[in-house]
């Protein structure tokens, strides 16, 4: 198994993809975005690349390569990982015009995401931080999922049994991932609101949070009925060994 | 009708949630159990008798689990009750075993077919597990077959890959067939000449959360003449159905021979027990195994079996499950039709299968069973459903008006959007 090849898709498809909903939610983000148009191609020698479209003050994250980007290329999983614990740079080797962007805005967007993603005690006491915070993570999770079905052996394995279909993750009118399991391999997406036959539900994002955090047993929420699972079970059940195996990555 | 309310156990959860793991952890708690939705459900039992049990807010079911299988007779079954009690007045968990323990199994081999001797533990998993180990222990070869969606207890080579705990070694001796396909089974052995050490399986297929499936004519047969030919063992597990089809074995029942049968659950009417039985030829594997628990030998729940066993016979309780079983689940798929719906029941009748098949994704199911819990009576969405013997025709009769309400209330749920 190559944990490093596992650990850049991760870091590529779930957490810089997570760039697209801290454009979305926080203000800083949006004021470090506004007035640019530009894509950002990202390259990892064995993954699919992702690319990150800015415009309109927004990010929109893309799995796979477009023409006229901001090229960055990696020379390994290995690289990939060290440019995200901020030890190695990468490699421009195309649209050098956007390089300022780069160094100025994207590293300070960069900054903007870890400290949603890696928050100090402090910071998780204010309710407007908090709730950011269980928004990424939770997206960081949900696609992190996905990514560790695909790529891990064990998750592969998990996914096989899974079946097709969609399951989805949700806190009703707030926020909801669907994760689409076809072929034995699963996608996270946003979820539209149709199609689904597997639902686990949080009465709340507070709870959600908690739970994310380690400060609520899932089990015992699920007796509460603060957590609600319905639908195809064994999907769910599935869903849950793989969320397990993202704490494990995502430590 | 009415529907209840749990107070009392939401309270008590309260409590448990504070120094149990989960509240209520394993089959029986609101997760495992899937208690879908968690408000239908009650959460503690305060006492049983009969075909009943009584939550902890006072609310009467009818007890279509049966604790999950063990009640065969109903609970606190007299006669059961009776040979319980005087042997505990005896003895139970002593330094020796009593004569009792040579009773029971001498009341097993004359009734099992493929049974020459027993082997008593506690839980199912306990017996399945020293099954496996016994036919390794026979044919000192590694791997085993099993069926996928087949369950066999909670011991780490019975459970999947990501479960937690599990690593791929538990697991990498165990080949995954699908039931009813011999052919995969001959492929197996091809595969691994001289590998296989047994084929576990339940003798039809009840795995949780899915359609069961009775054996289709000839595998049995091509199943047990491929273990004849490559020298590997049949064992079957026996635990859920055992005592329910039929007082021989259920693989009498099917017209096959297993080698080592796995029985738990019916034998002892609640009391824990449970026995591997099987040939003379494997006798001495079993015997040579190291295995043993210190309430393995305990006397009373012997007892309560060799009662329990002599009751199933007295009223053939296999018989009468079958027809009472056969009542309630035609009467629940008309019930069904009548208010527009399609309820597919599988398996066998004394512990049947149900679902609606109207939706792909069991929540009209998850649904309708919550409104059956809710007026009294006790199924769950997930697993195959049992009957006991104390189970009525009045007890039927009321299941089935419960379901005609519930019904009517999925119906107008549904009206209203909220499904």
């Amino acid at each position: 198994m190559n944990l490093e090849r596992i650990r850049a898709c991760i870091n590529l498809h779930a957490i810089l993809r997570n760039l697209e909903d801290l454009g979305d939610l926080d203000d800083d983000a949006r004021t470090l975005l506004a007035g640019h148009d530009l894509r950002i191609g990202m390259h990892v020698p064995g993954i699919e690349p992702l690319t990150l479209a800015v415009k309109d003050g927004a990010i929109r994250a893309k799995r796979g390569s477009e023409a006229g980007s901001l090229r960055l290329q990696f020379a390994s999983p290995r690289h990939f990982n060290g440019m995200v614990g901020g030890s190695s740079m990468p490699l421009p080797t195309g649209g050098f015009k956007h390089l300022g962007f780069l160094k100025g805005n994207f590293a300070a967007l960069a900054k903007d995401l870890e400290k949603y993603l890696r928050p100090g005690a402090d910071d998780l006491k204010d309710p407007a931080f908090r709730d950011k915070n269980t928004r990424l993570t939770a997206s960081a999770a949900m696609y992190a999922l996905s990514e560790i079905a695909n790529a891990d052996p064990v998750g592969r394995q998990i996914a096989r049994a899974m079946g097709e279909g969609t399951a989805v993750i949700e806190v009703p009118g707030v926020l909801a991932h669907a994760i689409q399991s076809k072929d034995g391999r699963l996608t996270t997406s946003r979820y539209e609101g149709q199609g689904a036959q597997a639902f686990m539900r949080f009465d709340s994002l507070d709870t959600l949070g908690q739970v994310l955090l380690g400060e609520l047993d899932s089990y015992l929420c699920i007796g509460r009925g603060q957590i609600a699972i319905s639908g195809r079970v064994p999907m769910m059940d599935n869903i849950n060994k793989l969320l397990r195996m993202v704490s494990f990555y995502l430590a | 009708m009415n529907t209840y309310q749990y107070l009392n156990s939401r309270v008590i959860f309260e409590r448990a949630a504070k120094v149990i793991p989960a509240g209520i952890y394993g089959h029986l708690g609101p997760a495992e159990g899937c208690f879908i939705p968690v408000e239908a459900y009650p959460f503690y039992a305060q006492r049983a008798q009969g075909a009943y049990f009584w939550d902890a807010d006072g609310n009467r079911f009818i007890d279509y689990m049966c604790a999950y299988g063990p009640i065969v007779l109903g609970y606190n079954h007299p006669a059961v009750e009776a040979a319980a009690r005087a042997q505990q007045e005896q003895m139970n968990c002593g330094v020796l075993p009593g004569e009792i323990m040579v009773q029971l199994a001498e009341k097993l081999v004359s009734l099992v077919d493929s049974a020459d001797w027993a082997f008593f533990a506690k839980n199912g998993g306990d017996v399945t597990n020293l099954a496996v180990m016994t036919a390794r222990a026979h044919t000192r070869r590694n791997k085993i077959i099993k069926f996928a969606g087949g369950y066999h207890g909670v011991s780490q080579w019975m459970q999947f890959i990501g479960n937690a705990g599990i690593i791929e070694e538990d697991v990498s001796s165990v080949i995954t067939l699908p039931f009813n396909d011999a052919q995969a089974v001959e492929q197996a052995f091809k595969r691994y000449p001289g590998e296989i050490a047994a084929i576990i399986a339940t003798p039809y297929h009840h795995p949780a959360m899915a359609d069961n499936a009775l054996p289709e004519p000839g595998f049995w047969p091509a199943v047990r003449g491929l273990c004849d030919r490559e020298g590997a063992l049949l064992i079957i597990d026996d635990v859920r159905a055992g005592f329910r089809l039929s007082l021989h074995g259920s693989d009498a029942y099917y017209g096959f021979k297993a080698d080592l049968i796995c029985f738990c659950k019916a034998l002892g009417n609640g009391y824990n027990l449970s026995a591997l039985c099987g040939r003379d030829a494997y006798k001495e594997a079993v015997s040579s195994v190291f295995y043993t628990g210190s309430y393995w030998l305990s006397a009373m729940p012997m007892a309560a079996a060799l009662a329990t066993l002599t009751e199933l016979e007295r009223i053939d309780g296999p018989g009468l499950m079958t027809r009472q079983g056969t009542k309630l689940t035609q009467g629940l798929a008309q019930a069904a039709q009548q208010h527009g719906y399609h309820l597919k029941i599988t398996g066998e009748p004394s512990m049947w299968y149900m679902r609606l098949t109207d939706d792909d994704t069991g929540v009209l199911h998850q649904q309708w069973v919550s409104e059956c819990v809710r007026r009294g009576v006790f199924f769950t969405n997930h697993h195959n459903l049992f009957i006991n013997t104390a189970i009525t025709d009045e007890d039927i009769a009321y299941t089935l008006e419960v379901a005609h309400d519930a019904f009517r209330a999925l119906r107008g749920a549904g009206q209203k959007g909220s499904i």
